[in-house]
């Protein structure tokens, strides 16, 4: 009975998001709720994410004695490999909606409709996470592309509609990809159940082109949506279009969208281990680290360099989980949860910059050290620990990714290895010196004239900024609270 | 080999596809959608109903209605929301940036490269995958659609083409994912046109390339 109830845990996580926004939608036609929804609005987001996190957090012993909560019938399976995961993206989801109490100014959409889209994002995210169907994933990807697109669209900016059309075009392209890719596994081996697909694979070894063209169709699909180079065409474009809310809920799409494109690949490179499938991914995400790395730095506006940035995080995930050994699986999931959480951090101290100081353009901003003092705390510790600065998170997250990507080099390439790392740890610089160059043109020198009359962020703005600062120094003086989630997949 | 009947209405879909390349109204292009939709969706539909007919049984009224949603689906509903879309702006004529003659030279170079593709892959490629070529080539057809145009609708409209195209693909896939699949579709072009008629109302065009 017991174990019954455990297994309904993640059936549960994944659908009281969904309950509480179709209930939100629902009020939608009664115009006298309106005004007392809006109130409301953001405690009952906070709610909304509050509950499934919770849930979330019963599931975490179960998982961590090596036991897997399983849904058969609906595919739904949370182990050691996805329980950080679902945790990370609850966690984020659950900073932004506190710090939306005070950053929430309001948009083009009513509220219901707001909350709606955010729990339905949400919903879909953990569904990407949780589900281990073909057709499961496809649906869940094209409803969060619908959902993002819902929450671009709903900053009053005069590039919102611009930036979500071409968000809207480009993954939807996309999505016709993802889908392809599935019915062409799904026609080659009878099964949906990606399981059931490494298992029995007689049909899809023997068409190898057909696995391939699959492989990459997986690839252009959730390449596209993640923001990988050469399908990264929306990114910079969305993130300064965005409200500094939405773009903290976005700080959580690589986890279910990276994970999700591990998670259609590695059954095809188990049953085709073909050296193409890690060139693909690979190359894709080595040009992103590049690409992403080159044209941060031109950036005037910051919520551009963190664009760009961001598809440099993308690369060095695709690029670790690409590689399909079991030591790059567990550096990739630290570095997914790592990299999110510290992003968003950074991502909710820089918004508070934009609302308290009505700009993101680096040129006007300066000074704000002692008018924004939390938030800088909050920005500073986040971005160093992005970085992989000691004794910051990210430093164990960076040390596990060479780790993991030196041993699997040396068994490929030998002794060029250590050149191939060390040229990478090279190019891993240049981030932490954009990330710092922000820092400085924000936060030092001279107080701008736009700043003069600046004050700190609300509580509920700075905090959440602060804490997960906090949780990047607790997590890098003891690592093992972070390893431990992942040490057993 | 491919059915006939299969094989006739593939061509005439794929025919269809191509004049959208050549259409220069938005409202003609719904049309022309709603024209391909149909067509490419009539087989199955057919299947299913003479599939009822000789066997009544719960598991032939399933797929008889599923097949019809979908039909329905990228038929009506889809072509009705982006209309919907079009009533909301105002009706503007805007051509495609490429047209003529090298459209023509574009689209003979097109279903040349993807008949030789066909007879390539004839030879591997498993007998249920053999409307492949065909989806290959409309959904390419679809994308260059949306590449030409400028006018918001009309690269929403091809989106949708490109989407009907992978249909003889999808009617293999287990009908207890096709309401949700559906479900998704509505959604997303609900989105999109709510997307379009914001950007409308900011920029007072649907020409995308002034919406900066």
């Amino acid at each position: 009975m017991k174990g019954l109830m455990f297994s309904l845990l993640p059936l549960i996580t994944l659908v009281l998001p969904m309950f509480i926004s179709i209930l939100c939608l629902s009020v939608y036609p009664f115009s006298f709720f309106h005004s007392a929804f809006t109130r409301l609005s953001r405690y009952i987001l906070i709610i909304g994410i509050a509950l499934p996190l919770v849930v979330s957090i019963l599931m975490i012993p179960e998982v961590l004695s090596g036991r897997t909560l399983e849904l058969p019938s609906l595919s739904i399976y949370v182990n050691s490999t996805n329980i950080a995961l679902i945790f990370g993206v609850l966690l984020i989801s659950f900073f932004v909606s506190v710090y939306s109490i005070g950053a929430d100014r309001g948009g083009r959409l009513r509220s219901e409709i707001y909350v709606f889209s955010v729990l339905l994002f949400v919903f879909c995210m953990l569904g990407i996470i949780m589900v281990y169907d073909l057709f499961g994933i496809f649906i869940f990807v094209e409803t969060t592309i619908g959902a993002a697109i819902i929450l671009v669209a709903h900053s009053p900016t005069r590039i919102s509609s611009e930036a979500a059309f071409k968000y809207l075009i480009l993954t939807a392209i996309s999505a016709l990809f993802v889908l392809l890719g599935v019915l062409i596994v799904y026609i080659l081996s009878g099964s949906s159940n990606l399981f059931v697909i490494s298992s029995s694979s007689s049909q899809l070894t023997s068409n190898p082109h057909l696995l391939m063209l699959a492989v990459a169709c997986f690839i252009v699909g959730l390449g596209a949506d993640i923001g990988l180079v050469p399908f990264h065409g929306w990114v910079p474009d969305v993130w300064p279009a965005s409200t500094p809310i939405i773009n903290g809920f976005s700080c959580t799409e690589p986890l279910p969208l990276v994970f999700g494109l591990y998670k259609l690949i590695e059954p095809l490179y188990r049953i085709y281990p073909s050296n193409t499938i890690i060139l693909l991914v690979g190359g894709v995400g080595l040009s992103s680290v590049m690409v992403g790395t080159l044209l941060a730095y031109r950036q005037t506006d910051f919520w551009r360099t963190i664009a760009y940035l961001t598809i440099e995080e993308f690369g060095k995930m695709a690029l670790i989980l690409g590689l399909f050994t079991p030591d790059s699986l567990i550096a990739g999931q630290i570095l997914l949860v790592n990299s999110s959480l510290m992003k968003t951090g950074m991502v909710l101290s820089l918004g508070s910059v934009q609302i308290c100081n009505n700009s993101s353009d680096l040129t006007l901003l300066g000074g704000l050290a002692e008018k924004m003092n939390k938030t800088m705390w909050g920005y500073i510790i986040c971005s160093l620990s992005l970085a992989g600065i000691p004794p910051l998170s990210g430093f164990y997250a960076k040390w596990f990714f060479y780790s993991a990507l030196h041993d699997f080099l040396l068994t490929h390439v030998g002794m060029i290895a250590s050149v191939l790392v060390t040229l990478l740890i090279s190019v891993s610089i240049i981030p932490l010196v954009i990330l710092l160059r922000v820092f400085h043109r924000i936060f030092l020198g001279q107080l701008s004239p736009v700043s003069k009359n600046t004050k700190e962020a609300p509580l509920s703005m700075w905090f959440p900024g602060v804490v997960i600062a906090f949780i990047a120094i607790l997590l890098g003086l003891q690592p093992n609270l972070l390893t431990a989630l992942f040490r057993s997949s | 080999m491919m059915e006939t009947l299969v094989f006739g209405f593939l061509i005439v879909t794929t025919v269809i596809t191509i004049a959208a390349l050549f259409i220069q109204s938005a409202r003609c292009m719904v049309y022309t959608l709603v024209l391909q939709a149909t067509t490419i969706g009539f087989v199955q539909l057919m299947y299913c109903v003479v599939e009822l007919f000789l066997d009544l049984s719960p598991e032939a009224l399933a797929d008889f209605f599923y097949a019809f949603a979908e039909w329905f689906v990228c038929a009506a509903v889809v072509p009705s929301i982006i209309y919907f879309g079009l009533a909301r702006t105002t009706y503007s004529f805007i051509k495609p940036t490429i047209k003529g003659m090298n459209v023509i030279v574009f689209v003979c170079l097109l279903v040349l490269a993807h008949f030789a593709l066909g007879l390539w892959l004839q030879s591997w490629f498993p007998s249920r995958m053999e409307t492949f070529i065909f989806a290959i080539l409309m959904f390419n057809i679809s994308i260059a659609t949306m590449v030409i145009n400028r006018h918001a609708i009309k690269i929403l409209i091809g989106l949708n083409m490109a989407e009907n195209a992978l249909f003889p693909l999808l009617v293999e896939s287990p009908a207890i994912f096709v309401p949700f699949i559906l479900v998704a579709v509505v959604f997303v072009n609900i989105v999109a046109v709510y997307v379009i008629i914001f950007a409308y109302q900011t920029y007072n065009t649907l020409l995308v390339t002034d919406w900066r």
